[in-house]
């Protein structure tokens, strides 16, 4: 952990979203920058040193599911923390993204103020405690599958 | 940073447990489940919990007694029910009793984070259709009951924006009365248009309460955050089914003629009419209002000022017209 302000790329198709996570990332004192697919989302994140990703899923051309299989093939993004968007929360599509790697899954609509304390909190973990939590989220979303929940 | 949340969890199963320790998932938190409660317990253990969620069954012979128990404990405030099914009466007493936030059982992990979350810092959250049955109205669009989900997501704003008190109501009927003189085709009087006015700052619900109610002015990035409320509001209304004027004033209401509003920067009649309609009302009640920043100026100070500004903020027509409507002066017409 470093006291440099974390470095943030929101990736979504939607640019209204762009702005408001771009946001409130700032406001918290982060850097962010922007790109508004998975392709492009790679691409910035082979140059730069980021500390974090906010993934959508739905995107046209790369989606996020794809991006995410990419960049966790790439050994150099592994410290990445991941925290995928999506506009639907079941279970399934929560443990698809955290078996791939995604540190968290928020289903929009979301509270933006509350993304930067989120990220915050996973990139202050070292990275064997991330992985931690997110294995056992991922087992918790199992067990929720298992038991038919969908919802609360 | 987000704290580590502390809650109390009041009735409901481990199915419940297993779903609130996943929606809080990505943000620390302890969750209590006490065996049983009494009234001592619950004053004891106030001072080290954050929250305290209620889990009400409606075929409970007396649903609300576990609400009753916490709001002799003094931390209604600090409660969010959670409602099995769609209970009428167990929202109003609920609501009525002033708990911080109301949500259905059978919503989205996420949106139960948000409504624990927001309480947690001292906000409240009413899960929309919760509000809405609060009001009788299920289906905003169905029966005709927009205006009951328009005033109960108005008022879930009020509690959280401390210097607008009475603002939408205010600013709706200044802007009703300029519509019913304009007749702008996309903006006629309707229930629906007083819906979309009273509704103009819905979005602000998503805005942090330090940048809402910030005394000092605000910084550029605050000042920024606080300019996305139109595009927030615009997608806290999409699910609910208003018809397009609700969402164009929603979304457009902060544009100014020239092109150097926000958020789409868009030019003279770009802007949908009754958004261009709305902004006179919007500034006039802002202006006549007390703000701890600045006095007050008279109603009449108020419509020369939109007046002096036509054809840079505001629509140039409808600033002529809003001085003949509110101040019954004559409107100087052009010679053709």
């Amino acid at each position: 952990m470093t006291n440099d302000p974390a470095k943030v790329l929101v990736v979504d198709d939607d640019p209204d979203i762009r702005t408001i996570v771009g946001l409130n990332l700032t406001l918290a004192g982060m850097e962010t920058g922007e790109a508004a697919n998975g392709q492009e989302a790679l691409d910035q994140l082979a140059s730069g040193d980021w500390d974090a990703c906010i993934l959508d899923l739905a995107m046209p051309q790369t989606d996020g599911m794809t991006a995410l299989r990419q960049l966790r093939d790439e050994s150099r993004l592994n410290d990445l923390v991941v925290v995928v968007l999506s506009a639907t929360s079941t279970p399934a599509r929560a443990i698809e993204g955290m078996e791939i790697g995604a540190h968290a899954h928020l289903t929009k609509p979301f509270s933006p103020a509350a993304v930067a304390g989120i990220i915050q909190e996973l990139i202050d973990l070292s990275p064997d405690e991330r992985d931690k939590r997110r294995r056992s989220m991922l087992e918790r979303a199992t067990e929720m599958e298992r038991l038919g929940m969908t919802t609360v | 940073m987000a704290r580590q949340i502390r809650i109390l969890l009041l009735g409901g199963d481990a199915a419940l447990w297993v779903g609130l320790s996943s929606a809080l998932g990505s943000r620390s938190s302890q969750i209590v489940v006490p065996k049983d409660v009494s009234l001592g317990d619950l004053a004891a253990t106030a001072r080290n919990i954050d929250v305290v969620c209620v889990v009400t069954n409606h075929a409970d012979s007396d649903p609300c007694a576990p609400l009753r128990l916490v709001r002799q404990a003094g931390l209604e405030r600090r409660t969010v029910v959670i409602a099995s099914g769609a209970d009428q009466r167990t929202a109003a007493e609920a609501l009525g009793m002033g708990i911080g936030a109301y949500i259905v059982r059978g919503s989205t992990p996420d949106r139960l984070a948000m409504a624990i979350t927001q309480v947690a810092e001292g906000g409240a959250f009413y899960d929309a259709p919760a509000a809405s049955v609060l009001h009788g109205a299920e289906d905003a669009q169905a029966n005709g009951s927009m205006m009951s989900a328009a005033r109960a997501l108005a008022s879930a704003l009020e509690l959280k924006d401390t210097y607008t008190g009475g603002h939408a109501e205010r600013v709706t009927h200044l802007a009703i009365r300029l519509a019913h003189s304009a007749l702008l085709e996309d903006a006629m009087p309707s229930e629906a248009l007083e819906a979309g006015f009273l509704l103009h700052d819905v979005g602000k619900i998503g805005i942090p309460e330090s940048i809402l109610n910030k005394p000092d002015s605000l910084s550029d990035t605050e000042r920024r955050v606080l300019n996305t409320h139109p595009i927030l509001g615009e997608r806290i209304v999409a699910p609910l089914g208003f018809p397009e004027c609700v969402r164009n004033v929603i979304r457009h209401h902060h544009e100014r003629w020239d092109g150097d509003g926000y958020p789409d920067k868009l030019k003279g009649e770009e802007i949908p009419g009754a958004a261009r309609l709305f902004s006179i009302a919007d500034s006039i009640d802002a202006m006549t209002s007390i703000r701890p920043y600045r006095m007050p100026v008279t109603f009449e100070e108020a419509v020369s000022e939109v007046v002096l500004h036509a054809g840079k903020q505001f629509d140039p027509d409808l600033a002529l017209l809003a001085q003949e409507v509110f101040l019954n002066a004559p409107i100087h017409l052009p010679v053709l």
